[in-house]
């Protein structure tokens, strides 16, 4: 049954501790006497609010800060004061100040976990308050170019992909494009289209997980993006520029969505009222500050003279631009795709020609280096796939694509692990029924290359057969030898493992693991990081751990990417360290804090986790000192870093600082 | 979505000719941009400093430009192309070239301080120009080397000096040819001619006309010629082409035989009206030595000059060029494309392109042939292939060309058409010796003299030889009006200009028949990479190739 409002309003009161009670009763009431009685107390006090006089004074008193303090709490309701700060862009202390002051002119109240609008003078307070009040928003003054509009669109994405297609390895080992490929990349896209620009498609591309280790497009991914809608695609690039992870991204890009369909165009916002916008619209979506300037950088949002923000006029429609299209292919082998295509389709353009210029109209060229590069990325039937996204293609065209994609296939350049065997020892081989599947085609009598992974499934796979006395082979060596090798090998008595593959984990006796060795590992680890589902700080933790060595093998990844593994929380980001605070009483780390103190310096100190508890407004940890074992109790909104010892492993001690 | 054009931000502009607009929208940026392709789809266009500055002497403004591109455009204009556009008209008219009380002198005016500072700050300047108060003075045989120069560092000259009126001559066309058959201008001769000629007006009277082989060029020349009413240079590329032209002339005009002269090799006669040779005008004794016969430009106060073909002007002749722009002079080609990259000499020197027009637009008109083009693929004998592989990149393509299994499908090709005039045309002169010999037809290269040359075209235009074999003496100006299928056994590696004029020896307009292109290539060989960039300039003139495999007989199309 609900409560009525005054109801709700006597039990907030009833709810306060006595100290607190008395102290509001004697503000507005004056002098208590004694014998009291609480109830005709809270009597009193309601008949004084409901008075005109009283309610003028509170409203007379409002400022601009309280309306927004008030507009927040009736849109949010919020159920913590984090959670409020973060909605209002103020700091917790500014934010649980206001707060308290607003509890203690009666304006807000809490209520079943929540802070509340003081439900008698709602009435009054509420149409102070609009919701406009946290948006910033007013009539745009000022008119913007019709035709300004993002330029991060799902066609430039895919001309980008082409554009790294056709040149492995653009970048250098710093993830910068190489200088000759940036000249190109001057050349190929717009004036418009500059280096800032280009780093920030990269870092979208990086962020969807659809460029390598080594910067190469992974033609995988590309295609699992072309399975969006459009406006999806769109949506989710935009949102790639604001976070972190592609996970991250999905989440958010429905957000955003959302967002610029809620906007209107005639009018302009503050940036924080943007935020505060985005955040009513998903609720759980951590917003940043930073984001308005990179939706602006984007060009999704125009920033306006009066330092307020307005939707640029073509975005909705190049979020929502769906329609019929065409792709033209011209007896000139040039490819010419209209606006508004499906991911689907530009991506198969993209996969099968050369992007020869990005802009207004986007060019494309079909030669034979694209079929087969096409061919390499799965699309094994060129024809089929152009005639359906084009048509009939010219006779000179069909004509040619045929031979090209034959001949694609007259060689092949197989990467993969080869097994080496003598003769004599085939047949034991052969005759295991694990060797099928090990081994995806014979190349030659006794030469076999396998479906392994890895040298050491092979290796597994050898030594259940016996041979325990593996030599594995690099492939240098192997290119090394006389052309008749495989005779040359059947002299030898060993069993010899060969790879030619990029992610090999092999070493030969004389090949030192060495620097090279270990980055390759780095970078083979951290690739199959990006593919867990590990948070985002969870995922900058198990980084760093890469990087110091700590994570040797791929089953690190997944118990520690399941697992909480926060180490360390510091700055402004008190969930993180209400998070890990919880997670060493659990699990009884020592704790190191850094707390800071009231003449704006820090103590530090190393204590043993006892009970995290709520005191008002206050999250008090209380703890026991290591090694004197002082029992101590520390307000986490003071702790300026907490790192679990468990969790050192990171850093040692005595360099652990701030 | 509305509009015919895309206008990208390299200052090219995209003509959709499928949309409805296309029309209007091709009228209104022709006066600023040039046609640089016209393949089936979309046609492409180009603003160039040049073509603006050509806009801005024919009266346009900025805003006119902008105004026309708004009207037809599908997207925004890119803002650079806009400022771009808006920066380059406005530099037309701030240097301007008059006469002075001197005949010999002209006198450059310069407004902008700033402008003549930087002027006078140019070594390459400073051997032109002699400062005097608020502008320079000038030779006047250095008018066009210093418009050249100034267009090169962006300061287009408004040429106030008028054109050399040169001695008048008297003539028209005839109505009925001397050969008897009706004859009249066509629209776009008559068209390319009066844009040429501007009504005499300053800034016109100079510039290149671009039609495709066997649309009349020469009458095109002759109209010209036919405004301006004065004696007339015709240079054009050898002996052959100019005897069509003096035959044209009686045939067409009034001009009597005995007015024209024929400067070549053999003779050297100066006329009101004079057909010369490129080759007779850059002999010299040696290499020492001044062209001799450079002085024919002098010897006669020409009204005209006609420069036949000419993307072949020798480079030698540029400097002469340069100093006789008081002259009229027009250029005539079929492609612009220059495989020296000399275009922009030519035609800041000539002047820039005046009259251009799709070839597709012509072929449904019916002025030039449709063609068909072929591509027949053969396979290399298997003695070859491991030849082939193992040679080098100039070898492998000699092998290619020379793929003895050519011999036996042009020979099919020829006998499939065998009620057809056939021109077999190739590179190397053993290849073609074979052929003629196999076809029993006449061989013509360059080895040949002259006057057996023009028996063998007489006898071919006459239709007594129905085949002749060529070497690339017959790429260029040379008319064989039945000619209606041309085999192409071997080409120069991948020449597109060279695709061109091979493909322009069979468009004269046919009463029953179609034309038929075929170009003989060896599969698997690098001759289909040369062979695909010699064919992207017709593509891009909307022609489409059926390319089929030869595998020892063939059904022609």
């Amino acid at each position: 049954m609900s409560l009525s409002r005054a109801e709700v309003f006597q039990s907030y009161l009833l709810d306060l501790d006595d100290e607190s009670f008395f102290a509001l009763m004697r503000n507005y009431l004056g002098p208590i006497k004694t014998p009291y009685n609480k109830h005709a107390l809270i009597a009193s006090l309601e008949e004084l609010l409901s008075t005109e006089r009283t309610r003028d004074r509170i409203v007379e008193l409002i400022d601009e800060e309280d309306r927004r303090v008030i507009a927040a709490v009736r849109v949010l309701q919020p159920d913590s004061l984090t959670r409020l700060s973060r909605f209002l862009g103020m700091s917790y202390e500014a934010t649980l100040f206001a707060v308290s002051n607003q509890r203690d002119r009666l304006i807000l109240i809490d209520s079943g976990g929540r802070l509340l609008i003081n439900p008698l003078l709602a009435e009054v307070l509420e149409p102070l308050a609009p919701a406009a009040v946290l948006l910033g928003a007013v009539r745009c003054s000022q008119t913007v170019d019709p035709d300004r509009s993002p330029w991060l669109t799902v066609d430039l994405v895919y001309a980008l992909y082409a554009f790294l297609a056709a040149r492995p390895d653009a970048q250098t080992g710093s993830g910068r494009l190489k200088r000759s490929v940036q000249r190109k990349l001057n050349e190929t896209f717009p004036h418009a289209f500059d280096e800032s620009k280009a780093r920030i498609c990269l870092h979208v591309l990086e962020n969807l997980e659809t460029l390598g280790p080594d910067g190469n497009p992974n033609a995988a991914a590309f295609a699992s993006l072309a399975e969006l809608t459009r406006g999806e695609l769109t949506s989710l690039l935009w949102a790639a520029h604001l976070v972190g992870s592609a996970a991250h991204a999905y989440s958010v890009a429905h957000t955003l969505r959302e967002l610029l369909h809620t906007v209107q165009e005639d009018r302009c916002y503050e940036p924080q009222g943007l935020l505060r916008l985005m955040m009513l619209t998903g609720q759980d979506v951590p917003v940043r500050e930073d984001w308005v300037p990179r939706l602006i950088e984007l060009g999704i949002f125009v920033s306006t003279a009066d330092q307020h923000v307005q939707i640029a006029p073509q975005t909705l429609q190049e979020l929502e631009a769906a329609g019929e299209s065409q792709v033209r292919v011209h007896a000139s082998m040039e490819v010419t795709p209209q606006a508004h295509l499906s991911p689907r389709t530009l991506y198969t353009i993209a996969t099968l020609c050369d992007l020869e210029q990005y802009d207004r109209q986007v060019r494309y060229r079909i030669n034979e280096r694209s079929i087969a590069r096409g061919g390499s990325r799965g699309l094994t039937d060129p024809l089929a796939a152009l005639n359906q996204i084009a048509g009939d293609l010219p006779q000179n065209v069909r004509f040619q694509i045929e031979r090209w994609a034959e001949r694609a296939h007259a060689v092949r350049v197989v990467e993969g692990i080869v097994l080496v065997v003598k003769q004599s020892e085939a047949e034991i081989l052969e005759a295991s029924p694990d060797f099928a599947q090990l081994v995806a085609t014979r190349l030659a009598d006794g030469v076999y290359l396998t479906n392994a992974t890895g040298s050491s499934e092979v290796e597994a796979f050898l030594e259940r057969l016996g041979f325990t006395s593996v030599q594995t082979q690099r492939s240098e060596a192997v290119a090394d030898l006389p052309p008749d090798y495989r005779e040359g090998l059947r002299a030898t008595s060993q069993l010899v493992l060969g790879s030619n593959g990029p992610n090999s984990l092999m070493s030969g006796p004389s090949d030192q693991p060495g620097e090279d060795t270990a980055g390759r590992r780095k970078a083979e680890l951290k690739s199959a990081l990006a593919a867990t589902s590990a948070e985002e700080v969870q995922r900058h933790e198990l980084e760093l751990r890469i990087d110091r060595k700590l994570i040797i093998d791929r089953a690190q990844l997944e118990y520690e990417s399941g697992a909480s593994a926060l180490s360390e929380a510091r700055g402004l980001d008190f969930t993180a360290k209400v998070r890990l605070i919880e997670h060493a009483l659990n699990r009884h780390d020592i704790l190191e804090l850094h707390v800071r103190v009231g003449d704006g310096g820090r103590e530090r100190y190393l204590v043993r986790p006892r009970a995290l508890v709520q005191d008002g407004e206050e999250l008090i940890l209380r703890a026991v000192t290591e090694p004197e074992g002082r029992a101590i109790r520390v307000r986490v909104r003071r702790v300026s870093l907490a790192r679990r010892l468990s969790g050192m492993l990171l850093r040692p001690w005595n360099q652990a600082g701030d | 979505m509305p509009g015919a054009l895309i206008v990208q931000s390299d200052a090219s502009i995209l003509l959709d000719v499928h949309d409805p607009d296309a029309t209007n929208a091709r009228e209104d940026i022709a006066p600023f941009a040039e046609l640089e392709k016209s393949p089936e789809h979309m046609h492409t266009y180009r603003i160039t400093p040049l073509s603006l500055w050509n806009a801005a002497a024919a009266g346009l403004d900025a805003g006119q430009v902008h105004q026309r591109l708004a009207d037809h455009t599908r997207f925004p204009v890119p803002p650079n192309v806009r400022s771009q556009i808006e920066d380059t008209i406005s530099r037309f008219g701030r240097l301007r070239l008059v006469t002075t009380e001197d005949d010999h002198t002209l006198r450059l005016e310069v407004d902008d301080i700033e402008v003549r500072v930087e002027l006078a700050g140019r070594a390459k300047l400073q051997k032109l120009l002699q400062v005097d108060g608020e502008g320079f003075l000038l030779r006047l045989a250095d008018r066009g080397t210093l418009k050249q120069e100034l267009i090169q560092i962006g300061y287009p000259v408004e040429d106030l000096v008028p054109l050399s009126q040169g001695e008048a001559i008297a003539f028209g066309f005839r109505s009925t040819t001397d050969s008897g058959l009706d004859f009249t201008l066509r629209d776009y001769q008559t068209e390319a001619a009066d844009t040429f000629y501007g009504g005499g007006a300053t800034g016109a009277g100079y510039g290149t006309v671009v039609l495709p082989c066997g649309a009349g060029k020469t009458v095109v020349g002759m109209a010209v010629m036919d405004h301006v009413q004065a004696s007339t240079l015709i240079l054009t590329t050898n002996i052959a082409a100019v005897h069509q032209w003096i035959d044209e002339l009686v045939d067409k005009t009034t001009l009597d035989r005995s007015e024209i002269g024929e400067y070549t090799g053999q003779r050297k006669e100066i006329r009101a009206v004079t057909v010369a040779t490129y080759q007779v005008l850059v002999w010299r004794p040696d290499k020492e030595s001044d062209f001799p016969h450079f002085d024919l430009f002098r010897k006669r106060q020409w009204g005209l000059v006609i420069y036949d073909e000419v993307h072949l002007l020798p480079a030698p002749v540029f400097r002469v060029v340069a100093e006789i722009q008081a002259i009229r002079r027009l250029g005539l080609t079929a492609t612009l494309v220059r495989e020296d990259g000399h275009e922009a000499d030519v035609f800041s020197l000539v002047g820039p392109k005046r009259y251009d027009v799709p070839w597709k637009q012509l072929e449904q008109k019916g002025w030039i042939a449709t063609a068909l083009c072929y591509e027949v693929r053969l396979d290399l004998p298997k003695s070859l292939r491991t030849e082939y592989a193992l040679a080098d990149r100039r070898a492998k393509f000699r092998i290619a060309s020379e793929n003895s299994l050519k011999v036996e499908a042009c020979r099919q090709i020829v006998e499939n058409h065998w009620q057809e005039s056939v021109m077999v045309i190739g590179q190397y002169l053993s290849q073609l010796e074979e052929l003629a010999e196999v076809l029993d037809a006449p061989l013509v290269t360059g080895k040949l003299a002259n006057k057996r040359r023009e028996e063998i075209y007489r006898a071919f235009r006459e239709g007594t030889e129905r085949v002749i074999v060529v070497s690339k003496v017959a790429n260029f100006a040379i008319d064989l009006p039945d000619a209606s299928v041309a085999v192409q056994v071997s080409g120069t590696f991948g020449s597109r200009q060279e695709e061109a004029q091979r493909l322009g020896r069979i468009l004269r307009p046919k009463e029953h028949n179609n034309s038929h292109f075929y170009t003989l290539v060896s599969n698997q060989t690098v001759e289909e990479t040369f062979a695909a960039n010699r064919q992207r300039f017709l593509t891009e003139q909307g022609y489409a190739y059926r390319i089929d495999h030869w595998d020892g007989e063939f059904v022609t199309g």
